[in-house]
């Protein structure tokens, strides 16, 4: 048994004496007021005889919360107003080729044939779709993952709901993997399911035929392929500067000073030094350079491609690690 | 009590827009060890921001040591104060941190480092000298702070929950220091919810509701203030009809609740003299007892009274 | 030094830990703990650094283990995490709210973490936000929350699934009175209607006696102590304690005369208790020399007396100011 002080007396304990108590004089004095108020109500305790679901029902709910909260106000994940706005606008911009194409199967005579060349089915547009430099890829897609990723991990560091996870039976890996699957969720919505309804769009509009389809369909499968590696890679980025800070306004502006400012140094440097190997340290333009070589366009860089894919896997692989060791490290009690 | 008590308030009120913090307080404090009580809300917090000097009082005046800590730091050398809501700086270690503090006051390097020794270990932190402070546990920070407004040795301590998180080891050390303190002519003012506690260091209470300033002074001496309801002494003894009969025709006693068997209550509104005759009547009688208690002669049955908890 | 009588009952115990060690590093935060812990409400005591943390951070299956093991409800710890950690509530003792969501969303979300369906999770929640006290605000957001609500807000996400066991690490953080008082209440009544268990920690020995009826007291990652606490309180001296009004020097004295032994401080005395002369005895003395006793009661050592005893025993006594003496110059 584990006593260590058991068996005889524990001594007397100790006497203490309120200040003010004096050595047991009769007088004391004092002045006062008046103020009333209650309530009263029954506490009764209830069981619950219900059986838990498994695994996959947990997880689902961990995605749920994150993903419906965007779509609705209350009841999950609080995202600001503003940040649904903008992730409103973004998804319509990302839109705008379909309601061009719409107009261009509309119009007739020279209009046409540049509305075609714009905004039409071709390789460069469809690279342009995913990869495309401006607005999209420097602006709105960076923006869309820092808006989606911002406070996914480092909310819970600050408001120490990390201990709502974790007390439960919900590993480490399955909090990491739902967070990760519901942010890739939405950039996939946005990017990739736009990507597919402007295609779709491009061949209903046009009343193209299995020709047609025939033909584009391998650079259409390409494009879709960098547009997975892209949203595999800013959902990892992202969330892994999610994990690194403790609010969402500093994970949001990291990510975009990460993606855009190494885009712009790299730039800088290819038009003073005539060299593209610093565009190995963006990760937007590795994502571009494979997705040139996908969709069958000839690439903008100097150095092989095989460098670019090393880059981007390093990239990740540092994404993620840096990403699991601080949900690793998440506390659950502190002393 | 002289003329610049440690602590003066006269008819202090602060209002935030349409909410009163505090409503028309006046009181001094000079020496020994006053509790300060009230729920959440009351207005202590705010009444401590007034003391520091970080609010101004919407009206009145506030005088720590007869100077207004709004206009001079001065007041400050000598007063301790320790918050829970006090940030410090995480990255320094407990040591530099009260040592600087210390050295804040005008000590030397070295004395501030000696007393800053001192007064880490006395809150048992002598182990952590030298791990930074945002390693600590929330119990250990606590700690931090008692040190750090005790280093420079205050003449008068301000003390917002300052037992919260301490094991009960470094309770007792620290409800002694207040006591012992206390007597020695230094002003504590210390403010708790758990009403136990005050009850163990202090008789001199101060008790605020919704900014008000409900009573002032000793605990005992304020009960016996509420003639709306009267003192009640509780005995439990062998018999309590045969015991009751011995009081009932005398003078202080106007009533005698039976509880059961062996549990009675007296009424009365002369607590003093019915307890002067009580130890007598209990001999003569020959009844044996087993205690006499003033069940509501204490800090939670006195906010009851005046606050009216349910 | 001989054994403590009784312990706990140990007929069926639901969590049982063999030889625990943890070590981080060089430091060891638990050194071979042996513990059996039954139904009802058991207080977890220990100086900060005792390893408390630690302890329940290794019942939960949080953490690797150094050595050794144990079971909680039949279910081996090292490999059973999460099958426990679903039949436990967990209640943190700092933030662990959403301070976006509504209560009623967090605790449904609470609940759903655990493998609720939506539809469960929401009547739980509204059930068990009734049961916190918290009908009228539930469908507020956190960060309107007092500090008492939020606590209570706290205990509904950690009962939604109504666990076997609850663990509670200081419940009472920052409560006003009135809702400690209410919060500790709670706690009781789950444990008398609701049957199941609360594994507490405190700091206020008040809150844990207000609880548990059994504690298990940590130090230096080892269990010292562990009983119920009116087996410990007998282990204390018995003393009459009496408060004198009005002539405490000349009562002491005659006390003394009469050859009692007498403690005092103040007001204050507390008198060896040798039977029924004892009170005798003071009261002649009070009608003696016009003392008045105004209390006089057998005093019941309480959680925090004997914590303070054996800490003592222990080595590790509480200081006073006069340690906090002598620095040159001041």
């Amino acid at each position: 048994m584990n006593n260590i002080v058991g068996g005889d007396s524990l001594g007397e304990a100790d006497i203490e004496a309120a200040y003010g108590s004096g050595d047991g004089d009769l007088d004391t004095s004092a002045t006062v007021a008046t103020a009333p108020k209650g309530q009263i109500f029954e506490q009764i305790y209830r069981p619950w005889n219900g059986s838990l679901g498994p695994r996959w029902v947990r997880n689902y709910a961990i995605y749920r919360h994150h993903v419906y909260g965007i779509i609705s106000g209350s009841g999950h994940r609080r995202y600001h107003p503003f940040v649904r706005l903008t992730l409103l606008v973004v998804i319509l911009g990302s839109m705008t080729p379909i309601l061009m194409l719409l107009l261009s199967s509309m119009v007739s005579g020279d209009a046409t044939g540049f509305l075609n060349r714009m905004w039409g089915v071709n390789r460069y547009n469809l690279w342009g779709n995913v990869l495309g430099y401006f607005p999209r890829n420097l602006c709105m897609w960076p923006l869309l993952t820092a808006l989606v990723v911002g406070g996914l991990v480092s909310d819970d560091r600050k408001n120490g709901t990390s201990a709502l996870y974790f007390s439960r039976p919900i590993s480490r890996l399955d909090y990491a993997s739902m967070k990760w699957l519901s942010a890739a969720s939405v950039l996939a919505t946005v990017i990739l399911l736009t990507y597919m309804m402007y295609y779709s769009a491009a061949i209903v509009f046009k009343g193209e035929g299995w020709a047609f389809i025939a033909d584009t369909i391998p650079i259409f499968l390409g494009g879709l392929v960098a547009g997975f590696f892209l949203v595999f890679t800013y959902t990892s980025i992202g969330i892994a500067l999610s994990s690194i800070s403790t609010s969402r306004f500093t994970a949001s502006v990291s990510f975009l000073g990460l993606i855009l400012g190494s885009k712009v140094v790299a730039w800088l440097v290819e038009i003073q030094f005539e060299t593209t190997y610093i565009y190995l340290l963006s990760p937007y333009d590795c994502l571009a350079h494979l997705g040139q070589w996908l969709v069958g366009l000839p690439p903008n860089y100097d150095h092989p491609l095989i460098m670019s894919v090393v880059s981007l896997l390093a990239m990740n692989a540092a994404s993620l690690s840096i990403f699991a060791s601080r949900v690793s490290s998440l506390e659950v009690t502190r002393e | 009590m002289n003329s610049t008590p440690a602590i003066a308030l006269d008819h202090v009120s602060k209002w935030y827009g349409q909410v009163i913090g505090v409503n028309d307080v006046s009181l001094a404090i000079d020496g020994g060890v006053t509790g300060i009580l009230g729920m959440n809300g009351a207005g202590k917090s705010t009444l401590f921001k007034l003391l520091m000097g970080r609010l101004r009082p919407s009206n009145g005046s506030v005088k720590l040591f007869g100077t207004d800590p709004w206009e001079t730091t001065s007041p400050y050398r000598r007063v301790g104060y320790v918050s829970e809501s006090e940030k410090m700086y995480d990255w320094m270690t407990s040591l530099d941190f009260v040592s600087t503090l210390a050295r804040l006051h005008g000590m030397t390097r070295y004395e501030a480092e000696k007393r800053a020794e001192q007064a880490l270990s006395f809150v048992d932190l002598e182990g952590v000298l030298n791990k930074e402070i945002g390693k600590y546990s929330k119990g250990m920070r606590q700690r931090v702070k008692i040190a750090a407004a005790l280093v420079h040795d205050p003449d008068l301590l301000i003390l917002d929950e300052p037992l919260h998180g301490c094991d009960p080891l470094a309770r007792t050390s620290i409800m002694n220091v207040i006591r012992e303190m206390g007597s020695r002519g230094k002003t504590i003012l210390v403010s708790s919810h758990i009403l136990e506690e005050i009850e163990r260091i202090t008789e001199q209470i101060v008790i605020l509701h919704s900014g008000k300033l409900v009573a002032l002074g000793n605990l005992h001496a304020i009960r016996a203030m509420l003639d709306k309801h009267p003192h009640r002494i509780l005995i439990r003894c062998a018999d309590s009809r045969a015991l009751a009969s011995t009081f009932i025709d005398q003078q202080p006693v106007y009533g005698v609740r039976f509880i059961d068997n062996e549990s009675l209550e007296i009424m009365t509104k002369d607590l003093s003299e019915a307890h002067q005759l009580l130890p007598m009547l209990i001999l003569k009688s020959g009844i044996q007892i087993y205690s006499i208690e003033n069940p509501d002669d204490n800090l939670e049955s006195l906010l009851g009274y005046l606050v009216g908890d349910a | 030094m001989g054994q403590l009588e009784g312990g706990f009952d140990i007929a069926n115990p639901i969590i049982q830990i063999r030889g625990l060690r943890k070590l981080y590093g060089p430091h060891v935060a638990l050194d071979g703990v042996d513990l059996d812990i039954g139904t009802g409400g058991v207080g977890i005591l220990g100086p900060n650094g005792s390893g408390k943390s630690t302890l329940f951070k290794c019942i939960l299956g949080l953490i690797r283990i150094t050595e050794g093991g144990g079971e909680v409800l039949g279910k081996d710890i090292v490999t059973m995490g999460p099958d426990i950690r679903s039949k436990i509530g967990y209640m943190a003792e700092y933030d662990s709210l959403d301070p976006g969501l509504t209560a009623v969303d967090q605790v449904r979300y609470a609940g759903e973490l655990l493998g609720m369906r939506p539809d469960q999770a929401t009547q739980r929640a509204h059930e068990v936000l009734q049961y916190v006290g918290l009908q009228d605000q539930r469908y507020r957001k956190i960060e309107t929350f007092s500090t008492g609500m939020r606590q209570a807000t706290k205990l509904a996400c950690a009962i939604v699934h109504d666990p076997q066991i609850l663990f509670c690490d200081e419940p009472t953080n920052g409560l006003d009175a009135s809702a400690r008082q209410f919060m500790l209440d709670t706690l009781r009544r789950t444990i008398s209607d609701g049957g199941g268990t609360v594994i507490m920690t405190s700091h206020v020995m008040e809150d844990i006696q207000g609880v548990c009826d059994r504690v298990v007291m940590l130090s230096g990652g080892k269990v010292v102590v562990e009983g119920r606490i009116d087996e410990l309180a007998r282990q204390i001296t018995r003393e009459i304690e009496i408060s004198v009004w009005g002539g405490a020097t000349k009562m002491e004295q005659w006390l003394l005369q009469h050859g009692h032994k007498v403690r005092r401080m103040g007001r204050i005395m507390r008198i060896e208790h040798q039977g029924d002369q004892t009170i005798r005895a003071i009261l002649e003395g009070a009608s003696e020399t016009g003392a008045q006793v105004r209390v006089l009661r057998e005093y019941e050592p309480d959680l925090e007396d004997i914590f303070l005893l054996i800490m003592r025993k222990l080595g590790k006594s509480a200081k006073s100011s006069s340690d906090l003496k002598g620095v040159p110059g001041k």
